[in-house]
């Protein structure tokens, strides 16, 4: 009993957003009479996760070296708009490749900045968005029609092949995080650069090889968006940034990063914050209250899981 | 360390009372609406309920929803069609037997609509038309697509003009949105295609779909200043507050305004001296969309074919039209219980006849 009290003691804080997730699917399902637990309801937030998880799954590179990036609006916005706008040049098929090589552009942009000019991640993935957004919309702003996606791609938006590529990305990038050298020397990086530079790790590459691979996700998620929105508009990837850094955290990641980072809580955290929308809505609530737990959620969650010892001068 | 402690625990406390809480509403109460329970329920996708429109069409939507037996639930603040379409999917998931949405992007309506269609429910637009072609082509061509109802967008531009006209102004200032949004283009079209038609020098600033309240003030004061001349403005969206705001900025200076939406103190804004005229009323599109939608859902649809519906705009140019407005539409007063369930059972050419009449007239006289 002492032995499970003390492990318990020690892993709460591990598994408190797992515990969270039952907890919420519980708690809908007793209150919505089992209305949440319909299989097409379940369907409905495996298929509205894939694109989080899928863009997730790249962000928790860069947060496990410490950084935060806050630039994925203006990601998706622009290399949405310079993928349709690319089938207008070159034919349909320069979608897919115009938008992943944005997408790692962009990504790179930020890791190169943050490292050779040593400005701060999360005030050059502000000038990232911003240019992103602002590019878009102004060329879509003065177009006199809109940008869709070409209609010999309108059966690819399906649940298989979205559950597929979230799958595939869990297997994938499980291993490459917490199995090669990237994901751990990534970590190591997170959790004190002048260390591991000490033991010989080339911080650079290795801070340049994570956002290639957020690049590289953010290139699928947003394939994954523009398929499932049909078009785009000035205001594709609204929000983006803000829903995904409030998943990440409420599934645990750490806005310190280092070696605590899991890509567990990625997946968890998106997962509990559509289960927690979908309930909410299924049940009714007024949307000024969704959003108002939303906020209440997300202090709750920094508050309980940060890591206080990763930032000694903050405290 | 203690006090870390305590702070934990009441936020862990407060996260748990509040989602209990809301999670204690139903869906009539949530809505505001006062519906049967057992009635159809409709999901309504809008900008928000909280702007001078918003809230009007949420008054409108919850008077009639009630008339009719109708529950409402609303989801809001959702601007890319990627975010509006999982709100679909969750409406429908709440048991959502039609969708009414203002949609953002024009060329995802097909999307939206496959979604509901999926569902097998209906599906009915407000405050918008479809201008893209392949969109529309397959929306209309849809059994699961109501309609739309928007408003006659150019006509309102070209007497916003002609109004500043008549103040005097020479000189035009537009503060415009981006375009894709199919309304507001058409708005910024009409007026620009009238404004080259009478050469008349104008300025442009555009800001994004989503701009707040404070950059609308920072874009007008930029064009202002790079074009001092400029002595009549046309606000193309006043929504999210942007009107209040810009009637703020413009206090004290011998500028004109004319905007489409409703500023929060209508009167104040005519009493101001720099407003001389507002384009509003819309709340009653979605009340009209609501019927026509009612109608699809109980398989007695007022046209074998999708809907398109014009919704008339009321016109207001002085501090009397704004105080019998506030005095008409502080609550909705437009239709009676009774007038709604005769507006379910008329026929298309009736119902058509009837948003014709539509009018700050029309209403204050029934108010008589």
């Amino acid at each position: 009993m002492k032995k499970f009290v003390g492990f318990a003691k020690r892993n709460l804080k591990d598994y408190l957003p797992i515990l969270a997730l039952i907890f919420v699917i519980v708690l809908f399902a007793i209150l919505s009479n089992g209305q949440t637990l319909n299989t097409n309801n379940i369907k409905q937030i495996m298929l509205q996760s894939c694109t989080y998880i899928v863009a997730g799954l790249g962000i928790i590179f860069t947060m496990s070296l410490g950084n935060m990036d806050m630039s994925l609006d203006g990601i998706v916005c622009l290399s949405a708009f310079l993928g349709l706008q690319a089938t207008e040049q070159f034919g349909p098929w320069a979608m897919f490749g115009m938008i992943i090589v944005a997408a790692i552009m962009c990504e790179l942009v930020i890791g190169g900045i943050n490292i050779l000019l040593g400005i701060n991640s999360v005030i050059v993935s502000f000038a990232v968005s911003f240019f992103g957004k602002g590019v878009a919309g102004y060329i879509i702003g003065n177009r006199s029609t809109g940008l869709s996606v070409p209609s010999v791609f309108n059966g690819l938006y399906s649940k298989t092949l979205f559950y597929a590529i979230a799958i595939v990305s869990i297997i994938v990038l499980s291993v490459v995080f917490h199995y090669t050298k990237l994901g751990k020397r990534t970590m190591a990086i997170g959790s004190n650069p002048t260390a591991a530079k000490a033991a010989g790790i080339n911080v650079t590459k290795f801070k340049l090889l994570a956002y290639l691979v957020a690049g590289i996700m953010m290139g699928i998620a947003t394939t994954m968006i523009v398929l499932r929105s049909g078009a785009i508009g000035a205001t594709t990837g609204a929000g983006f940034h803000i829903t995904m850094l409030l998943m990440m955290v409420i599934g645990g990641a750490s806005l310190t990063g280092g070696t605590k980072e899991k890509i567990y809580s990625v997946v968890v955290g998106v997962l509990l914050f559509l289960c927690l929308e979908n309930g909410l809505t299924v049940l009714g609530a007024d949307p000024n209250v969704i959003g108002l737990i939303e906020g209440i959620i997300f202090l709750a969650s920094v508050t309980l899981t940060f890591d206080r010892d990763g930032v000694p001068y903050i405290l | 360390m203690k006090m870390k402690k305590i702070i934990r625990t009441i936020l862990a406390v407060v996260m748990v009372m509040c989602m209990l809480a809301a999670c204690g509403g139903n869906k009539a109460s949530s809505s505001g609406s006062t519906a049967s329970a057992d009635g159809p329920t409709i999901g309504v996708i809008i900008w928000s309920t909280d702007d001078g429109l918003g809230a009007d069409a949420k008054t409108a939507l919850d008077t009639v929803a009630a008339d009719l037996g109708v529950n409402l639930i609303y989801r809001t603040g959702s601007f890319d069609a990627d975010s509006q379409t999982t709100d679909i999917e969750n409406l429908i998931s709440a048991g959502a037997e039609g969708i009414l949405i203002c949609p953002i992007v024009d060329a995802s309506n097909d999307e939206y609509l496959k979604t509901c269609e999926d569902a097998d429910i209906p599906m009915q637009l407000m405050f918008r038309n479809i201008v893209d072609q392949d969109a529309y082509d397959y929306c209309m061509a849809s059994d699961q697509f109501a309609g739309y109802v928007s408003e006659d967008e150019q006509s309102a531009a070209v007497a916003m003009v002609d109004k500043l006209l008549e103040e005097g102004c020479t000189t035009f200032g537009l503060v415009d949105r981006e375009s894709g949004n199919a309304v507001i283009d058409r708005r910024q079209t009409g007026y620009k295609e009238y404004l080259d038609e009478k050469n008349i020098t104008y300025y442009e600033t555009i800001t994004t779909n989503t701009a707040t309240a404070t950059e609308m003030v920072d874009a007008t004061d930029q064009l202002l200043a790079a074009n001092p001349d400029i002595d009549g403005i046309i606000l193309s969206s006043g929504s999210n507050g942007a009107i209040d705001a810009i009637i703020t900025d413009l206090e004290g200076k011998d500028i004109k305004l004319t905007s489409f939406d409703t500023p929060a103190d209508i009167k104040a804004g005519f009493e101001g001296g720099n407003l001389c005229m507002l384009t509003t009323g819309a709340q009653i599109d979605p009340v009209y969309a609501m019927i026509n939608l009612y109608n699809k859902m109980n398989d007695a649809p007022k046209a074998d074919t999708p809907t398109e519906l014009d919704s008339n705009y009321i016109y207001m140019t002085s501090v009397e039209d704004a105080q019998n407005y506030e005095k008409c539409f502080s609550e909705f007063n437009t239709y009676t219980a009774d007038e709604v369930k005769e507006l379910v059972d008329m026929d298309l050419d009736a119902f058509k006849t009837e948003m014709k009449n539509y009018s700050l007239e029309m209403v204050s006289e029934k108010m008589k």
